[in-house]
């Protein structure tokens, strides 16, 4: 597995104290030994992940005989009756789909899951936050079904005619741990940033190959960009340490003053925004400095 | 049916016809010398043919109105310009006449007129299937062929020229057609003869000698005569025959002469201002000579009198995309009484990638040039390079399809980017030097050096003096070679013009290269220079060949089969055991048996040392060897692959990182960047290199390689921001490091290194 401490953490919105995660990750039939691997590194990698800072009561892999549809319609009606609004709730689907132009089925032993089913176990969670990540083929239908703006939906396609088994999916999983996927080096790769990344690498995978593009991934869902998949090299912040507290406090208020800037950027001469920019930055910078010294040099 | 030169007006039906093809060229149909013969049609033809325009044009009218053949108001509708109506007249004729081979026929002779010559065969065919004695079709047939430059022309040719019963029109054109390839070829003393026997048939059979007046003069023309006699006799006969300087503008810009091309070809709208054909060839050459205002004038001209002709169309669309391109000065700031060295076209999306790459190379070759051939440029080269393969193609001849990757028209010449072959296959460095040779032995002879040598000498560089020196021959080239299919150098052209077999074309190619290697070891640079000064004088190649080397042409022959005996007699010989070694070794890697692909590679190599394409042995050896665990072997073995101009950019790049890890930087910088003549658009090498060049104390060339990455807009743009800036800081460009470490931070607040850069620097300031 990975070298570096990857952690799967799901964070921002405020929360209660008894706010859970809950991760349910579904990998569906493979039909060869190479997709076989494939699926079981990605559900493996997501595992790992999940288990440093999820219960393992919280976590549910349903693969090979045990992913029918009873069991995972039973466990989200079980999940529905356990958790709260305040609860947050990930899903991955990672497989084979299939669309007949009337119905979408992700393909599992036995019947098949479909839209419908999909749409109805999420709908009927009441967590107010969630994440659909679906890397099927085909799997663009659920956008039909499933988009919302406090749900963050990830399709590998972007409609049900797109049903050559995708590249999407691997390369959404690598960015997990890929600093190059961390767009703004916050040590946290979100939705959108693994979104972007995969997108990126898939497009540069068929131009590499001079094919056209047989998927196009599409993200819905307006907390994407806040919506943390992975921290890479998180450490908890000590909460008896006022001085720790009080740098990243003034850490974050500074965070909100270059965001307010870059907001005003356009009514700026380009000058005075660099100024500005700078003297935030140089601010940013020495408080970030001082909290390296408090917490001995380490990433936080 | 008789018909006046009047025009019968009144009726509806021809004021419809005179306003639906009112914008009318008389010469859009060819003089068809009897291949279709009808006697209204014949009356309105002869009038054509003298030059009677208007009278012709209400013959053709009237012709029209009159007749019920759709064979006849097909040909009507076409000598008035109106091709498309005159197609679709074609095809209802074909139905109403489905056995008559000569509806085939003109019909054919229409698509041949647009370009179709595809087309044209299949139809030529169809009318040999139902009239196989027709001459018209076979001598149609090798017209496509001819136009396509496939060798089966002369078959069908023959085959009329032998035929007595065959009808003298289709023999007319036959002899011309023969004295129009020898012409290609420079083979003059065979085009007067064809044309003489032309001139005695036409004659005899009193066939319109237009043409041949028109080839005689491309003669004259071509010989320096600017007064030919042929001209002022073919006006007299037919004062609007642009034609008459059409048809020698054509030989002009075969032979590469643009410039005396574009001359022509305004004398031929002079003549005949609705000659559209003319037009357009004069703007495509005017394109060929950086002319592009006046180019885009003339094929605007071209497409207001024909908007169906494919390459006027092709190339207006190219010329549309002109504004998607930068245009580059080398130097930036020429001398004030002076031009720029080069001016480069390049896409905006590749310009900021490409230029610094090609710039240094092109600056090193014309320098190299200058000095090498003893010429200095009149003029700035002009370098443009497409990422449409078919833009590129139809800058070159007007119609995509066609599978070259440069070409040279004088100061100008087009290339294809490295972005149009995913393959990584193409090796554009390499492209560009061969073409920027062609500059030189282009402008140094007034474009009179044949095509051989000018080829030659642009593979002799690319081998000797080319980004990846080494002799590079491909498979079956040994292979013609060792079936002994080297031409006589005094017939060498031909195999470039006229092949007979496939490969030939390739195989002249390595000839060619293979000579210059030749007269270069054995009589020096000096006469490299010689032959090209002499050819300028318009000698051709055996007298070039007696004055510059002393030695017949025969005699010559005789040296360079002893030198190719010397040099790859052995390799010949055991040609095919080397194919079965390489096969062996390419199974031993398959099925992972190292010991195998390691013994199968290694005496490979031993017979062949310098193939070093893809499925190079070099490869299967460095793959066995790194298996069996010998990774000193396998690091020698990447590394003479390398040396020898191999490039597959899996092994160069393992190469470059081994090289690294083994802390022989420099030597790893080297090899990594030779792959940004392959492939300038990885963002990894760039980054990479940049990395290895800072850790080697070379920011300036770092900095180069980091803006390359940035300018690609890569994923991860707040990395390419700071590490431009960390370059720029280290050059102390204080301005430059904060403007990108700002851009770093925008995007990524929270990047340790760009915070920790920003202290730095602010700190300084």
């Amino acid at each position: 597995m990975k070298a570096l401490l990857i952690t799967l953490l799901v964070f921002y919105f405020p929360v209660s104290a008894s706010a859970e995660l809950y991760v349910t990750i579904i990998q569906g039939l493979d039909g060869t030994p190479h997709y076989n691997q494939q699926f079981s590194d990605q559900t493996e990698t997501l595992k790992s992940v999940t288990e440093s800072i999820a219960d393992n009561n919280r976590i549910q892999l349903f693969f090979g005989e045990d992913a029918t549809r009873d069991n995972i319609l039973s466990h989200f009606q079980n999940l529905k009756n356990t958790i709260t609004a305040q609860d947050r709730v990930s899903v991955f689907m990672v497989g084979h789909g299939s669309f007949d132009g009337y119905e979408y089925k992700f393909n599992i032993p036995g019947p098949d899951l479909t839209d419908a089913d999909i749409a109805g176990f999420m709908d009927a969670l009441p967590a107010e936050i969630q994440l659909l990540v679906n890397t099927s083929s085909a799997s663009g239908v659920l956008n039909n079904s499933l988009k919302n703006d406090s749900r963050v939906l990830i399709t590998a396609t972007r409609n049900g005619n797109e049903r050559l088994a995708t590249r999407f999916g691997e390369y959404f999983f690598n960015a997990f741990d890929n600093l190059s996927a961390d767009i703004n080096k916050n040590n946290a790769i979100t939705a959108q940033e693994a979104f972007d990344y995969a997108v990126r690498e898939v497009t540069d995978y068929f131009e590499s190959q001079g094919q056209l593009a047989t998927e196009h991934a599409e993200i819905s869902g307006t907390h994407a960009s806040q919506f943390v998949l992975a921290r890479i090299g998180l450490k908890e912040p000590s909460s008896d340490d006022p001085e720790l507290t009080r740098l990243i406090s003034e850490r974050s208020e500074i965070d909100v003053k270059i965001e307010e800037l870059q907001l005003n950027k356009s009514n700026l001469q380009a000058e005075e925004f660099l100024n500005q920019l700078q003297s935030l930055m140089i601010d940013l910078s020495i408080v970030q400095e001082k909290i390296d010294e408090v917490t001995g040099g380490d990433e936080l | 049916m008789k018909l006046t030169a009047t025009v019968v007006l009144g009726s509806p039906l021809t004021i419809f016809i005179v306003l639906a093809i009112g914008f009318s060229n008389l010469n859009a149909r060819p003089i068809h010398y009897g291949s279709i013969d009808n006697e209204d049609l014949n009356l309105c033809d002869a009038l054509q043919w003298k030059g009677k325009r208007q009278d012709a044009e209400v013959c053709y009218r009237q012709l029209f109105q009159a007749s019920s053949d759709p064979l006849i108001h097909a040909e009507a509708s076409w000598a008035l310009g109106d091709i498309k109506t005159a197609n679709s007249l074609f095809q209802a004729a074909v139905k109403s006449s489905p056995e008559d081979a000569t509806v085939r026929i003109r019909w054919a002779d229409l698509f041949m007129q647009t370009y179709q010559y595809q087309d044209a065969m299949a139809l030529f065919q169809e009318a040999l299937a139902l009239a196989p004695e027709n001459a018209y079709a076979r001598i149609g047939a090798a017209r496509a062929l001819v136009e396509r430059f496939e060798s089966d022309a002369r078959k069908y040719i023959d085959d009329v020229l032998a035929d007595s019963s065959a009808a003298a029109g289709a023999r007319f054109q036959a002899l011309l057609l023969l004295a129009r390839m020898s012409m290609e070829s420079t083979d003059m003393l065979s085009a007067v003869a064809s044309l003489n026997d032309a001139e005695t048939l036409a004659i005899s059979e009193e066939l319109p000698q237009l043409e041949i007046y028109a080839l005689f003069a491309s003669m004259d023309l071509m010989d320096g005569n600017d007064n030919s006699d042929w001209i002022s006799r073919a006006l007299e006969e037919n004062p609007a025959y642009g034609d008459i300087y059409a048809i020698p503008g054509y030989f002009f810009w075969v032979t590469r002469r643009y410039r005396e091309a574009i001359e022509l070809f305004g004398k031929a709208v002079e003549v005949e201002p609705d000659h559209w054909v003319a037009h357009m060839e004069m703007g495509i050459n005017l394109l060929r000579d950086n002319q592009v205002t006046r180019a885009r004038q003339q094929m605007e001209i071209a497409y207001q009198g024909d908007p169906y002709n494919p390459k006027t169309v092709n190339t207006l669309r190219l010329l549309d995309t002109f504004d998607e391109y930068d245009l580059i000065n080398s130097p930036e700031q020429p001398p004030a009484d002076g031009f720029p060295r080069i001016i480069f076209r390049l896409h905006k999306d590749e310009s900021k990638v490409l230029i610094s790459y090609a710039e240094d190379l092109a600056e090193r070759g014309i320098k190299e040039f200058t000095e090498r051939y003893k010429f200095e440029p009149k003029e700035p080269v002009i370098v443009e390079i497409y990422p449409n393969h078919d833009d590129f193609v139809v800058r070159t001849i007007g119609m995509p399809g066609v599978g070259i990757l440069g070409a040279t028209f004088g100061y100008v010449f087009a290339m294809d980017s490295p972005t149009d072959h995913a393959d990584n296959e193409y090796h554009w460095g390499t492209t560009l030097w061969h073409e920027l040779a062609h500059v030189f032995t282009l402008e140094t002879t007034d474009h009179l050096v044949p095509r051989w040598y000018s080829e030659g000498i642009s593979v002799f560089e690319e081998w000797r003096f080319g980004p990846i020196k080494g002799i590079r021959i491909p498979v079956n080239v040994l292979g013609a070679m060792a079936e002994d299919k080297f031409l006589p150098i005094a017939e060498l052209d031909s195999g470039f013009i006229r092949p007979t077999y496939d490969e030939q074309v390739i195989v002249s190619y390595m000839q060619a290269g293979l000579i210059c290697e030749y007269i270069y070891r054995q009589f020096g640079n000096d006469k490299i220079v010689e032959l090209l000064s002499v050819f300028k004088e318009g000698m051709e190649t055996g007298q070039a060949i007696r004055k510059t080397l002393e030695i017949s042409p025969s005699k010559f022959d005789d040296g360079f089969n002893d030198f190719v005996e010397s040099e790859y007699g052995d390799l010949l010989s055991q040609l095919d055991t080397w194919k079965k070694l390489h096969q062996r070794a390419l199974q031993g890697v398959a099925g992972s048996d190292w010991k195998i692909a390691k013994e199968s590679a290694e005496k490979a190599l031993d017979i062949f040392p310098d193939y070093v394409e893809s499925d190079s042995p070099y490869l299967f050896l460095a793959k066995a060897n790194a298996e069996l665990g010998d990774e000193e072997a396998e690091l020698d073995t990447l590394m003479q692959f390398w040396q020898r101009g191999g490039y597959t950019m899996e092994a160069v790049w393992l190469l470059a990182r081994k090289l690294y890890h083994r802390n022989n930087i420099d030597q790893a910088i080297k090899v990594l960047d030779s792959l940004n003549l392959v492939d300038p658009f990885d963002i990894d090498i760039h980054s990479t290199l940049g990395d290895w060049l800072i850790e080697e104390g070379k920011p300036d060339s770092a900095l180069n390689e980091y803006k390359v990455a940035l300018a690609m807009k890569p994923h991860d743009l707040a990395a390419a921001y700071y590490r431009v800036a960390h370059a720029n800081h280290l050059l102390d460009r204080r301005d430059e490091a904060r403007k990108n470490v700002l851009s770093a931070l925008e995007i990524a607040p929270h990047y340790r290194p760009a915070q920790k850069l920003l202290l730095e620097t602010t700190k300084t300031q």
